[in-house]
């Protein structure tokens, strides 16, 4: 059974801090890898580093999670959990609002789950 | 070629230990009732068994090796197992490998393990690296969600409802009856199905299956230790691990190789007689009916409908599947399996219409990140 990698979630989490979305992407052939793995999936090099996405995307799947969860999230039922595809070609899981429909345009804002900072789905509002 | 296909690999013998809810019994116990009733089954005594394959998650801190010492097996070939719900498919593939390799006679293929509902969440919170890392923090660990998220986009993608999706489980349902193993047997209909509860929605109650402790066993040997009258073979056989590698794809992994394994066998998809897939969830059946090519994408709902009904094409999940047996994690990867052979050995004893005398059964397992990274198929033929 496997622990948190605390360090990796921690360095994810720190761009919060300068307010910047940063996902892990191949230093070798330019491949978005999330969640970031040993090696990139596409040309095996180990040089995987943090790089700024814009935050956009649209929501591919949604779902909304009511019980079989424990604490803390027991406590929170109903959540959405959705999936957003972001602009940059690559999947993200996270919260999201819960009106949130598939197809809806998303952008991603820091905020806080279960006392952790996260980037979460917000409907993006047109101009 | 991925597919491989076997000479003189046969099931002499197989269990099923009924999934209890809860249980005071530890894993090596129920390996150790599994594997002594698939000998019995097979009439094979355990000193004739030269080979061993385990797959569980609640194993530790024994190893494949120490069940073998716990089982007074002195074993040439030992293969731990990925423990998820394709686990079974593997071993047997290997097993039957090893048999027409002549590295050894008779294998034991044995998934088992203790789980109840706390047990199952816990475990799922420190899954593999990037559930625990990526999903966990969140609440989007448990496999509820993670196949919710893969549903909604099936559904979205083809427009499928949840009627549709609901005839998966009243179909089995309706074929647990005949199943001694079945926990879930009264009868259930569609609008049972709409009305349950939601869990992580669009997955509802009755997409689920009931976790809990348990144990299946199958003996894969040489044709010359089959003591069986009716006999079952294995044909042809295929897994892929890590396919898609995102989640916002429309195939895991069979379609690489379903057309060679039916041809492996020379039938067309329509061909085989039973058709056993790996059913947690229901959505995941009419997604596996479609990648298999049995119908085509976005159809396979229309198929169990006709499935349904009488002058069905094939027969589909005969014994309810985990959603009537419910699922003890490993265990859960041998259903499909046990259930093929069952099925096949009926042919010549009950009524059942069997062209060629062909099951398949199907697996999928390993959650990672929104989608499962294991899949594979296996075909049996009543020799």
């Amino acid at each position: 059974m496997t622990k948190p990698n605390e360090p990796l979630i921690s360095e994810f989490i720190a761009h919060k801090e300068d307010n910047r979305l940063m996902f892990t992407r191949c230093g070798r052939c330019a491949t978005w890898v999330w969640p970031p793995t040993m090696s990139c999936p596409k040309c095996g090099s180990n040089e995987l580093g943090w790089c700024e996405v814009e935050g956009r995307g649209v929501v591919g799947a949604r779902c909304e999670v009511w019980r079989g969860v424990g604490e803390p999230f027991s406590a929170e039922v109903p959540y959405l959990i959705a999936a957003v595809d972001l602009l940059e070609g690559f999947t993200f899981v996270t919260r999201g609002d819960r009106d949130l429909m598939v197809g809806q345009r998303v952008s991603l804002h820091w905020s806080e789950i279960a006392g952790t900072p996260w980037p979460v789905a917000r409907l993006l509002e047109e101009t | 070629m991925p597919v491989r296909t076997f000479e003189g690999a046969y099931v002499a013998g197989f269990s099923e230990l009924p999934v209890q809810k809860t249980s005071s019994a530890s894993t090596l116990e129920l390996i150790d009732r599994a594997f002594n009733k698939a000998c019995e089954d097979a009439g094979l005594g355990s000193h004739e068994i030269d080979g061993l394959a385990v797959g569980s998650f609640t194993l530790a801190p024994d190893h494949a090796v120490n069940v073998a010492r716990e089982l007074g097996l002195t074993v040439d070939w030992l293969a731990p197992q990925e423990p998820g719900g394709v686990g079974g498919i593997s071993a047997c593939l290997a097993a039957a490998r090893a048999i027409d390799a002549g590295d050894a006679q008779a294998v034991a293929c044995i998934g088992a393990d203790v789980l109840d509902t706390a047990s199952l969440s816990s475990m799922m919170e420190s899954f593999s690296s990037e559930v625990s890392n990526w999903l966990a923090p969140i609440g989007a660990h448990p496999a509820n969600v993670i196949f919710g998220l893969l549903q909604d986009r099936y559904m979205h993608r083809y427009g499928i409802s949840r009627r549709d999706i609901g005839r998966v489980a009243v179909l089995q349902r309706s074929q647990a009856a005949g199943n001694p193993n079945a926990l879930l047997t009264e009868p259930m209909g569609i609008d049972d199905y709409l009305s349950a509860p939601p869990v992580a929605a669009p997955v509802h109650l009755y997409d689920c299956v009931l976790p809990g402790a348990g144990a299946s066993g199958v003996i894969i040997t040489s044709e010359a230790l089959d003591r069986r009258e009716r006999r079952v073979r294995l044909r042809a056989g295929a897994e892929r691990h890590n396919h898609a590698q995102r989640p916002d794809v429309e195939q895991l992994g069979w379609s690489m190789f379903a057309e060679q394994l039916f041809e492996a066998v020379d039938v067309d998809p329509a061909g085989i007689d039973a058709v056993q897939l790996y059913d947690d969830y229901p959505a995941m059946v009419l997604w596996q009916l479609e990648e298999l090519g049995l119908a085509k994408q976005g159809t396979g709902a229309e198929l169990v409908a006709r499935v349904s009904k009488e002058n069905r094409p094939f027969e589909l999940n005969t014994g309810g599947g985990m959603l009537s047996l419910g699922q003890a994690g490993a265990a859960g990867g041998y259903v499909a399996v046990v259930e093929a052979v069952r099925w096949l050995t009926l042919i010549d004893r009950d009524v059942i219409s069997a062209k060629r005398r062909l099951a398949l059964a199907s697996g999928l397992g390993m959650v990672g990140y929104g989608l499962p990274l294991s899949v594979g198929a296996l075909i049996f033929e009543r020799a």
